[in-house]
């Protein structure tokens, strides 16, 4: 099973799509908690060139709250990642697929919930 | 001992068997030396906290609902970091390593639960990448045994 769901963005800079990426995520209710910014933390750390790539951590309050309330531990799941990255023919995003991720956590009660934010977030990337 | 060490103590074993995260309860902690250990925890492993998501805040502003309080902390190493993007590009989507510390009903007492990366790497498949998975596992799982040390008053 494939963990992510992806598209590459044509014609975009890499800004604008982040900001493309975070109107998307607003439409279906998810908003970005988190956000780190690989290239410019390597530069730093470890004074390494990387192309442009951020990831970002979003949060859809209602559904995190539901899951939180079957799986006390999910925060080691949370946020969910969409990753968005400079690629040779354009500015790649994906956002990683729950449904996935949650099969490592062996709880049925997360089945509903894990699809329901699978659907969401590929939305997200067939709206991009 | 006493009775919250004892409780932390049974809950622990019962905790450990989490198929994605290790946790582990404390008895003698208050929530914010808690969170402040597992940073001091992370750096002396070399583990950069990146990010810091208050779960129970972001409940409660958004939804008008009470949770325990809720930590969850992105932890990452910028070399393994660097050696995962360049075995698979889209490995971002598994970073950084969370750690999450909350408070229990009703004694007051923390637990930490740091996820298992092996789990999370394995997702994509690929041998490499899980194999980093173990190597950042190892370090992190070490914090569990500090969290409570750096508490200690001689």
């Amino acid at each position: 099973m494939k963990f992510y769901h992806e598209k590459t963005l044509k014609d975009v800079s890499f800004e604008e799509a982040i900001q493309k990426v975070t109107d998307a995520l607003k439409e279906e209710g998810f908003g970005i908690l988190t956000e780190i910014d690989v290239k410019e933390t390597l530069k730093k750390k470890l004074d390494e060139d990387f192309r442009p790539y951020k990831i970002l951590g979003a949060c859809n309050p209602p559904l995190a709250h539901k899951a939180l309330l079957a799986e006390d531990k999910i925060g080691a799941m949370l946020p969910c990642n969409v990753i968005v990255q400079q690629v040779n023919n354009g500015v790649e995003v994906a956002a990683v697929d729950p449904v996935a991720s949650m099969q490592a956590v062996e709880n049925e009660g997360l089945s509903e919930i894990a699809q329901e934010i699978q659907s969401k977030l590929k939305s997200v990337i067939e709206n991009l | 001992m006493s009775d919250k060490n004892k409780i932390a103590e049974e809950n622990y074993k019962e905790s450990m068997h989490t198929p994605y995260a290790l946790s582990r309860r404390y008895g003698s902690l208050t929530f914010e030396v808690a969170v402040q250990n597992v940073r001091d925890a992370l750096n002396q492993m070399e583990l950069k906290v990146v990010n810091h998501f208050n779960l129970h805040d972001h409940i409660q502003e958004n939804l008008g609902k009470e949770i325990n309080r809720y930590t969850i902390l992105g932890a990452c190493n910028a070399e393994l970091a660097l050696e995962a993007l360049s075995t698979e590009n889209k490995a971002g989507i598994m970073l950084p390593c969370n750690v999450i510390v909350q408070e229990m009903d009703p004694e007051g007492i923390i637990e930490v639960s740091v996820v298992d990366p092996t789990v999370t790497f394995s997702l994509a498949k690929n041998e490499k990448l899980t194999t980093m998975g173990t190597k950042a596992e190892e370090r992190l799982h070490q914090i569990l045994d500090h969290i409570e040390k750096s508490n200690v008053k001689l």
